[in-house]
């Protein structure tokens, strides 16, 4: 087991490696850079900008060097120390590198470490990466809780009419996008109705507002979004429940079941569907990518502070250090999920040793 | 008892595959959409345009609907160009034609352009209404001609960029399956990566490099969408490679890219065609993502994601704008969804005898 852990860990370095050599290098080859945009945006140099100014940026930001030795910057730190580099007008901060737990600082107008920027200044529950994590959660949790029981009672009703209809619904939910859907839940519940807010994740006046006032406020703007970014996991549990739920049901030993004259209920529960939860550890690692990766176009509707949106501001403005620091964190979501998976496979299954 | 079982006419996998299919009531429905959506890309020009079909003008008959059909639209390149004076693209048609008593013209069903801006329907966005079906967008263009000629782009999107991430899926996955060993090691890990990747954010990366288009949203889509293909394609070669038939063409001194692509690719694609079909669901999904974004084709050029775009922008202004794309987008989606689960059905063995 623990020889499985460390072999998963081994492979999952180059792999890492792999997909931020490729981020990098596909940011830094393309045109436009931080400085320049950050320089126009600041207002500190016009079209006439000086050019020893933009220089001074570029060498700030290491832009000046190779890209991959600001690869390596960006992976193990940068060994010169900011008097060295002899800037005094510009932020100091050099990049401690990857290696040391540091995504250095942030290339956007604000300068603000990338940590803080995704992890949250103050408190981590207004940070961008709870604020996209939640709603992940809020899938997986809800999936649990609502498509599961669902697809095992279609599974046992098979061919009645609930389990026809509520497969066809949400077979066809499965092919709306999520922010196809957005669209017409906005107009609907928000402007012709007016019942949910759209915009962002808190009210204008949330800090005047009282405890449950507050609770209130959170839970109508997490509503829609929150179901946007569910429905299309439900779909999907649903269906891989009851596909599961139906090859188990034909199974021998459920017969042996049925023989020894066990309650239909204890043999739905105890005896089937446990066998469905290995396929369905599966998906847990799967959904957190693609919820992660599909918050950037729901997050931009809905206004969210979250970390697709962060993405998405970030490659506009060739924030580097941003989009690195996402990537790294989103990639290794994946690794960790996948590896979860894996691992409550032996715990859910007896059958499955690793080695 | 033997005759009957040899004078039974010999089906091949692919016969049976696709008698399986047909049976599939829904998956037909869906290949019919896809179909349509075909058709409706080839003849746009017939169906909605700011040019007649057949008309008589100044005494001469001109067809130029019809000398559309061989033009790529919304580019300089033609095939064959229109007749003076319909191929200026200042002349107005509509007002030349009204201009002259004695001619007549057979309209298409819908008789505007994707970029003909109608001024005098009075206030935009106007409203659905018996002129503009589906009302006119935010500065007056005809939105079911827009949605009209959209039609190309996703249809287009599906097939191109599913096409490239085909051609590099076979390949990786085919050299991964039949060589084994350290090929198959190598291009597993560059699977991996790819797959952990949050893939829209790499798109969104590449798409800053690259400048908007449609062409540059097939490539990355393409380019990205390929390791589903090469799983599968990995699978199956690993499968067949000790099948009678392949260790009779080794026997027979046959080269490998022989063996691969002549004896094992055809037998092998019917589990990859599956993989296609729901890359191309997901392709159509991207492009219309990345054009709401404002990343994918370009206005004034239409695309089902753009006129979702200006349709939420003025979504106080012009709710009729939302449905149609979201409509359309759905049905594409969900056919080709239907389509691929039901082939994903027909080659299952496990359903052999139902």
């Amino acid at each position: 087991m623990l020889k499985y852990l460390i072999k998963r860990i081994l492979i999952a370095i180059p792999t890492l490696i792999g997909i931020t050599l490729i981020t990098f290098s596909t940011m830094a080859l393309s045109p436009g850079d931080p400085a320049m945009i950050a320089a126009q945006a600041n207002g500190k140099i016009s079209n006439s900008m000086s050019r020893e100014t933009y220089q001074l940026m570029r060498k700030e930001m290491l832009l000046d060097k190779p890209i991959m030795l600001r690869y390596w910057y960006w992976l193990a730190g940068h060994p010169a120390t900011y008097a060295q580099d002899g800037i005094t007008e510009l932020n100091p901060t050099r990049p401690k590198g990857i290696l040391n737990l540091d995504f250095g600082i942030s290339l956007g107008n604000d300068r603000r470490p990338v940590a803080e920027k995704i992890f949250g200044e103050k408190s981590f529950w207004q940070s961008r990466f709870w604020a996209t994590m939640s709603l992940a959660f809020l899938a997986i949790g809800s999936s649990l809780l609502l498509a599961v029981p669902i697809g095992i009672i279609q599974a046992v009703k098979q061919d009645s009419l609930f389990d026809k209809s509520s497969s066809t619904f949400f077979y066809a939910m499965y092919s709306v996008p999520s922010y196809v859907l957005a669209l017409p839940l906005i107009l609907v519940f928000s402007i012709k109705l007016g019942w949910l807010p759209f915009q962002g994740m808190k009210s204008e006046h949330f800090a005047e507002l009282s405890l449950s006032g507050k609770a209130l406020d959170l839970l109508k703007h997490y509503i829609l979004i929150a179901f946007c970014s569910s429905y299309g996991a439900w779909a999907y549990y649903s269906r891989f429940v009851r596909q599961n739920m139906l090859e188990v049901l034909r199974q021998d030993y459920i017969r042996t079941a049925r023989a020894k004259g066990l309650s239909e209920r204890k043999i739905i529960i105890k005896h089937a569907f446990r066998n469905t939860l290995i396929p369905l550890a599966t998906l847990m690692g799967m959904i957190l990518p693609a919820i992660v990766g599909g918050s950037v176009i729901l997050e931009t509707i809905f206004s969210w502070p979250g970390m697709g949106r962060l993405m998405y501001d970030s490659i506009l403005i060739r924030d580097y250090n941003t989009v690195m620091a996402l990537t790294v964190i989103t990639a290794f979501l994946v690794l960790l999920g996948t590896l979860l998976a894996d691992l409550s496979y032996s715990i859910i299954d007896p059958r499955v040793k690793y080695e | 008892m033997s005759d009957m079982i040899i004078n039974r006419p010999a089906r091949s996998f692919t016969g049976i595959i696709m008698q399986r299919f047909r049976q599939n009531h829904r998956a037909m429905a869906g290949l019919i959409f896809v179909a349509l959506m075909l058709l409706i890309m080839i003849f746009s020009p017939l169906i909605a345009n700011d040019k007649p079909i057949i008309c008589k003008y100044q005494g001469k008959i001109y067809a130029p609907g019809i000398v559309e059909l061989f033009q790529s639209r919304g580019t300089g390149w033609h095939f064959i160009k229109n007749s003076a004076p319909f191929d200026k693209p200042w002349f107005d048609t509509k007002a030349a034609l009204a201009a002259d008593e004695r001619s007549w013209a057979i309209w298409p069903l819908i008789p505007y352009g994707e970029f003909e801006i109608d001024t005098d329907c009075g206030q935009w966005p106007a409203p659905p209404s018996a002129k503009h079906w589906l009302g006119t967008d935010n500065i007056g263009r005809d939105l079911a001609s827009r949605m009209i000629h959209g039609t190309s782009v996703a249809v287009r999107v599906g097939f191109i960029s599913m096409g490239i991430a085909a051609c590099i899926g076979i390949f990786l996955g085919g050299l991964a399956g039949y060589f084994g060993g350290v090929v198959d090691m190598l291009i597993s890990r560059a699977i991996e990566i790819v797959i952990c990747f949050p893939l829209f954010f790499l798109i969104l990366i590449i798409m800053v490099w690259l400048e908007p288009s449609i062409n540059n949203v097939m490539i990355v889509i393409g380019l990205t969408g390929w390791t589903g293909i090469a799983r599968y394609t990995r699978a199956e070669f690993m499968r067949i490679k000790s099948a009678d038939y392949v260790m009779a063409a080794r026997s027979l001194g046959f080269g490998n890219r022989r063996i691969m692509f002549r004896h094992m690719l055809p037998n092998s694609l019917a589990p990859v065609m599956v993989s296609i079909t729901f890359g191309i669901a997901g392709a159509i999904l991207t492009e219309a993502g990345l054009s709401y974004l404002g990343f994918g084709v370009q206005p004034p050029a239409p695309s089902w994601g753009n006129i979702l775009r200006a349709a939420f922008s003025n979504i106080n202004t012009a709710p009729h704008m939302i449905y149609p794309p979201c409509v359309a987008i759905f049905l594409s989606v969900f056919s080709y969804n239907l389509v691929g689960d039901a082939l994903r059905d027909a080659i299952d063995p496990r359903l052999k005898n139902r």
